[in-house]
């Protein structure tokens, strides 16, 4: 061979062919594996289309099938298999002596790193390739393919592959060992909703009404793709699947292009990564800061916390809320432990002590900055009552009471009330904190309270607080505190209508009727009005003509059945409602109303006795007892 | 011609090449040698482009090499640690080293059968060192490089095989004009084959010349004075070393045989005669000066 042929300059290539091959060839366990596992699912459905078991017939049932694997299994395994297929790929990053093999090799970084994406794709991608082929062909044979469903469902595995992968190459280019990869990997996904979690924990140990924030939530993708990303199906009356449409496919696609973004990045990265780095934790030197110091503030924020939870509230809190001084001590010793632990990571030696002060200084001064920007609540997160021109909707939820939402276009003065009673809260926050009612010496004085706030505003955002809150009948009748204006809301017309009326979408499934003053009627302690029926619908519908009449009493805020249980016997409703999440087509949310019968509500109690559940007897003997109580 | 110019790599605040210069002629064997740590094998990853230096310049025929895949697909190594994938056998490293390089040589891996007699279908991982250095040249000689960098290459090599192995690349080096770099502990193998010699200590170049000119420019001495009276040399000779045995006096001294003799000679000693100095001598003096620590151990 002559130079003149082997030294022509060469053309610049972008991919390798026997890179790539011998990526696949390596790991085709893997991959092979993998695809056989996809294989059964075409299989059981062969299996079931011979015996004629299987529930599917039509290109809408295919449909449903394909969306409910893209939506319910594809995430999630996507999420974990491709963190395997980039640690194959990318394996012989983290050992120096085959870094020194591959960087020698006379192609470019970029080539490297292009071919290794697009193997660790492949790997991905293969057995849906294999799964999806042989259903495919299955419905084509059955005659029930649909064309559209494949295509949504192939754009979909797609961008969750881009996305994974991108995100676990990203990972790979930050760091220089095996093990800590899939340690980034799982942060990256989870970090800003753990983050969140953290944050909110130390913000609700110090501030009032602050409950869990999902500001973050989009920062992790399978949560996310999860909450977004999913099938809609129609039935008809019969009960039959009419249509079921991929809804949430846009969010994937952003996530897709956030992948593609981690690509560019992980790119960037690995042209500037060194190989001598192979076997560093973090395989940047700009990022061994925010490594040492971000394990810091996570291990300030869980041990830290815990230390506080465990050690110090038992033994030396009295109080529900923290105090400042110990829970910095806390956070800072937690942090410290955090810092050590990374800095032993990053040095690979347990000798890190000798010149750490520095850093012991920063953990210090980090908690000391974050427990007082908390605590005295530097960004008003507490004291924030939104203006009555944010605010697009309201609801209230206390003790068996759930009322709205209630529209500022609507109910104005419902809205500003609530408002007003929100205020009180936030400008009595010295009292709440303080006040420890003496249980012997004022029982029958102090009642708890759980209200729950939840503002929609008009910039798409919610807002929501949760306050335990203790009223007294003192309270109540001075005007203007919290307990006052909680009272007077129990009293507005529109809010007892509300008390009775489901929100939006919910309907009835059933009502039980407990009624213990029974003298010849036939519900005795518990009944039924069955299903999603007749007299369920007759009940419900007599329920809201009270209410649209103003029957509903007025309920006293300082007792849990508003006062309509004295004597210690009991006559009211309980509504089973339910109402469809809408984004998953199993998915529904289930709870119970309780509605206490009072003698104005006279359309609600006639049905009961035309349906025969009571009778006029019944209702005499109740009403006798409720005047003796009186 | 292989260039290193000033070249300055840290790892973690520790200089592991402090200036280094290096220029490795075409068509020669380039022999570096130095002691441990001195930075040879980081000058060997620069040159086949995985270190990037931290400042200066590393040149493959006057292009930097670094993440240049032309000037690298003429550059072969074998490395010391020499790394083949898991279960890998060598028929499979060939078909990976064959789609690397476009000079790579089939008909010559064909050839090489005969030479390297080992089993091509076994994994290399279940075979003995020498045996993994013998794969590690048969294919690497088989990427035909223009520029074969050799870290520690015959270690773990029987004889028999050390003999083969460096009759091939001389072969190479002489009808093909192959650059040879070689960097080695075992001085007098190196010797034997080097024209070039660069000695490196902490990360440093000390000394870069062809072999004949070093083994001209420093000169071993043996003198036989009158009892009690060998002389105080003069400070103009540049003596690197003395050592006595009863009247037998030995020097090391830096300059060429002819003129060193003459001046030695004004001092009338009973008996004087110029020695040359192996590598393996002018290694060790060289780096007397520098301080090197187990220079009294060896001498």
């Amino acid at each position: 061979m002559s130079w003149e042929v082997s030294s022509m300059p060469s053309k610049r290539f972008f991919f390798n062919r026997t890179l790539f091959r011998k990526n696949l060839s390596r790991f085709w366990p893997m991959w092979g594996g993998v695809s056989l596992v996809g294989a059964m699912a075409p299989l059981y459905l062969l299996l079931s289309l011979l015996q004629r078991q299987a529930q599917i017939s039509a290109g809408v049932d295919f449909a449903r099938g394909l969306y409910q694997i893209a939506t319910y299994f594809v995430p999630g395994f996507t999420c974990g298999y491709a963190i395997l297929c980039v640690m194959a790929v990318w394996g012989w990053l983290y050992n120096a002596r085959a870094t020194g093999l591959m960087h020698a090799l006379p192609v470019d970084r970029t080539c490297l790193f292009v071919t290794n994406t697009v193997s660790a794709l492949a790997m991905v991608l293969i057995p849906y390739a294999v799964a999806g082929g042989l259903l495919c062909l299955l419905a084509l044979g059955w005659r029930f393919f649909d064309l559209v469903a494949v295509v949504n469902t192939v754009a979909a595995v797609l961008m969750i592959a881009v996305l994974f992968t991108g995100m676990a190459s990203l990972c790979a280019m930050l760091t220089g060992h095996a093990f800590v990869l899939p340690v980034f990997y799982l942060l990256a996904n989870f970090l800003a909703t753990i983050l969140e979690m953290l944050t909110t924990s130390l913000v609700e140990a110090f501030l009032l009404g602050v409950g869990p924030t999902r500001h973050l939530g989009f920062l992790s993708p399978v949560v996310q793709i999860y909450a977004s990303f999913h099938a809609q199906f129609e039935y008809l009356p019969d009960g039959a699947l009419a249509s079921c449409q991929l809804q949430g496919l846009w969010a994937v696609a952003l996530y897709a292009l956030a992948g593609l973004g981690m690509l560019a990045l992980a790119w960037f990265l690995y042209r500037c990564r060194h190989s001598e780095r192979a076997g560093d934790v973090v395989a940047f030197r700009w990022l061994r800061p925010v490594f040492r110091y971000g394990v810091a503030l996570l291990s300030g924020l869980t041990i830290g916390r815990l230390l506080f939870e465990l050690l110090w509230a038992p033994i030396f809190q009295h109080r529900y809320y923290a105090d400042r001084v110990p829970m910095g001590v806390c956070l800072f010793l937690g942090g410290l432990l955090g810092y050590y632990a990374a800095s032993m990571l990053l040095e690979k030696s347990l000798r890190v002590f000798r010149g750490s002060w520095r850093g012991g200084l920063i953990v210090a001064a980090g908690a000391a900055v974050l427990c007082l920007l908390v605590s005295v609540d530097a960004f008003g997160v507490e004291r924030r009552v939104p203006a009555l021109e944010e605010i697009e909707s309201v609801s209230l939820w206390d003790r068996g009471l759930e009322s709205g939402p209630f529209k500022a276009e609507d109910n104005p003065a419902v809205v500003e009330h609530v408002r007003q009673f929100h205020q009180a809260i936030v400008d009595d926050r010295a009292y709440i904190r303080a006040y420890a009612p003496d249980f012997i010496a004022e029982e029958g004085k102090a009642f708890s309270h759980f209200v729950r706030l939840v503002y929609q505003l008009r910039d798409g955002t919610k807002l929501e607080r949760a306050y335990d809150l203790w009223l007294s009948r003192d309270r109540v009748n001075t005007a203007g505190t919290y307990d006052n204006l909680l009272a007077e809301f129990y009293q507005d017309p529109v809010v007892r209508a509300a008390d009775v009326t489901l929100p939006e979408g919910a309907e009835v499934n059933s009502i039980s009727i407990i009624c213990d003053y029974m003298v010849e009627g036939y519900a005795n302690s518990m009944d039924h009005a069955g299903g999603r029926n007749t007299e369920t619908l007759v009940i419900y519908e007599a329920l809201q003509r009270d209410a649209a009449e103003g029957n509903i009493p007025a309920r006293d805020v300082l007792q849990f059945s508003g006062g309509w249980d004295r004597g210690g016997s009991r006559f009211y409703l309980e509504l089973e409602c339910c109402l469809h999440m809408g984004w998953r087509d199993s998915s529904y949310k289930v709870w119970y109303k309780p509605v206490y019968l009072s003698p104005s509500m006279t359309n609600t109690l006639n049905a009961l006795v035309e349906l025969g559940y009571v009778t006029q007897l019944d209702l005499a003997a109740w009403r006798e007892d409720l005047a003796a109580a009186e | 011609m292989i260039e290193v110019k000033n070249v300055i790599k840290t790892f973690d605040g520790f200089t592991a090449l402090d200036g280094a210069s290096i220029t490795a002629p075409d068509g020669g064997v380039y022999g570096l040698v130095g002691p441990n740590g001195a930075g040879k094998s980081t000058v060997i990853r620069h040159i086949t482009g995985i270190y990037r230096p931290d400042s200066g310049e590393v040149l493959v025929e006057g292009r930097p090499v670094y993440e240049n895949p032309e000037k690298k697909a003429l550059v072969a190594a074998i490395a010391d640690d020499w790394y083949y994938f898991p279960s890998a056998t060598i028929a499979d490293m060939m078909r990976f080293y064959r789609g690397f390089y476009p000079s790579f040589d089939t008909n010559r891996y064909e050839r090489f059968r005969e030479v390297f007699t080992m089993p091509e279908k076994s994994p290399i991982r279940r075979m003995s060192k020498g045996m993994q250095k013998q794969a590690a040249f048969w294919l690497t000689m088989c990427c035909r490089p223009r520029y074969l960098i050799l870290d520690e290459p015959v270690d773990g090599l029987d004889p028999v095989m050390r003999r083969q192995v460096w009759s091939l690349m001389m072969a190479d080096v002489s009808e093909y004009g192959t650059t040879v770099l070689v960097s080695s502990h075992n001085l007098r193998e190196l010797e034997d084959v080097c024209d070039h010699v660069g000695i490196m200590n902490r990360g440093k170049v000390l000394l870069e010349r062809s072999l004949s000119d070093l083994q001209e420019n420093i000169v071993k001495l043996q003198a036989v004075w009158k009892p009690g009276e060998a002389p105080v040399l003069p400070r103009e000779l540049e003596v690197l070393h003395t050592s006595h045995v009863g009247r037998v006096y030995t020097y090391i001294v830096r300059g060429t045989a002819a003129a060193i003799t003459d001046r030695m000679k004004q001092y009338s000693p009973l008996m004087l005669e110029a020695l040359p100095l192996s590598l393996e001598e002018i290694f060790i003096y060289e780096l007397g000066g520098e301080q090197y620590a187990v220079k009294e151990i060896l001498l």
